[in-house]
């Protein structure tokens, strides 16, 4: 999937990509270019400094697997929701 | 971005005595203004900006590590500080736990490449538990720009 937001995954994005994969009972990683990171970390994610237009792959392991695959990837096709309004609102997301 | 480009010694607070969100961030952006890097005209209305931006979600990120930071056009390029508090802050975190290492960003409002590189090495750093522990140790200000110091000369380049 790519990243699909003007300021990349900065701390907002990853902390909505972390609160999802935690609501799902399997692991689920993130990777970039072959370095992989826990999606439940905000931490291991914003060290990801992926870019506006990153390609990145997720893996998700355990009982809800596909349900996490699909949740997440559809956060990223969202553009991560609420960017424009909390941009609009303080100049900064 | 290592730390030494964003983090100036002077602005570094060992021993924070806020004990609430408003008043560490009021204290944090206090010292860049002790430090020379913020106007102090400034100070109310970025400290009412980053409160604003706590208002989206909580910067806390977990493992008592908190980024709180707003864009600003006062600045003209990224500046940050690094806090502790020894008691730990109640800051809304992800995972519930109290806050003791802070680093606070201000960044020019057309610059998210640097805002997002500074980010990467505060992750890359902090998932390091050892760095962690020390800087949350840290008595004074001189010790944390040590350990800043070694920590951007450990890295790769």
């Amino acid at each position: 999937m790519t990243v699909n937001n003007p300021q990349g995954i900065h701390l907002r994005p990853a902390y909505l990509i972390a609160e999802l994969a935690g609501k799902y009972e399997s692991v689920v990683n993130l990777d970039k270019s072959g370095s992989s990171v826990d999606g439940k970390s905000v931490l291991e994610i914003i060290g990801l400094a992926a870019g506006n237009g990153t390609e990145l792959k997720i893996h998700a392991n355990g009982p809800d697997a596909n349900d996490a695959v699909e949740a997440i990837v559809q956060l990223f096709e969202q553009g991560f929701p609420g960017e424009e309004a909390a941009k609009a609102e303080n100049g900064r997301v | 971005m290592k730390f030494s480009e964003f983090v100036k010694p002077e602005a570094i607070r060992a021993e924070l005595t806020a004990t609430d969100k408003d008043g560490v961030i009021r204290e944090l952006v206090g010292s860049l203004v002790n430090s020379g890097q913020i106007n102090a005209d400034q100070l109310d209305g970025i400290v009412k900006a980053i409160m604003k931006r706590e208002e989206l979600g909580s910067t806390g990120i977990g493992r008592g590590i908190a980024v709180p930071h707003t864009k600003h056009p006062s600045v003209e390029e990224l500046v940050g500080t690094v806090g502790i508090s020894v008691e730990g802050v109640d800051f809304q975190s992800l995972d519930g736990e109290k806050v003791q290492l802070f680093f606070l960003l201000i960044s020019p409002p057309d610059r998210p490449g640097d805002h997002l590189r500074a980010l990467e090495n505060i992750s890359r750093q902090l998932r390091d538990e050892t760095f962690c522990r020390f800087l949350k140790q840290s008595k004074s200000s001189a010790d944390i720009h040590e350990l800043l110091e070694e920590a951007d000369n450990n890295q790769a380049v």
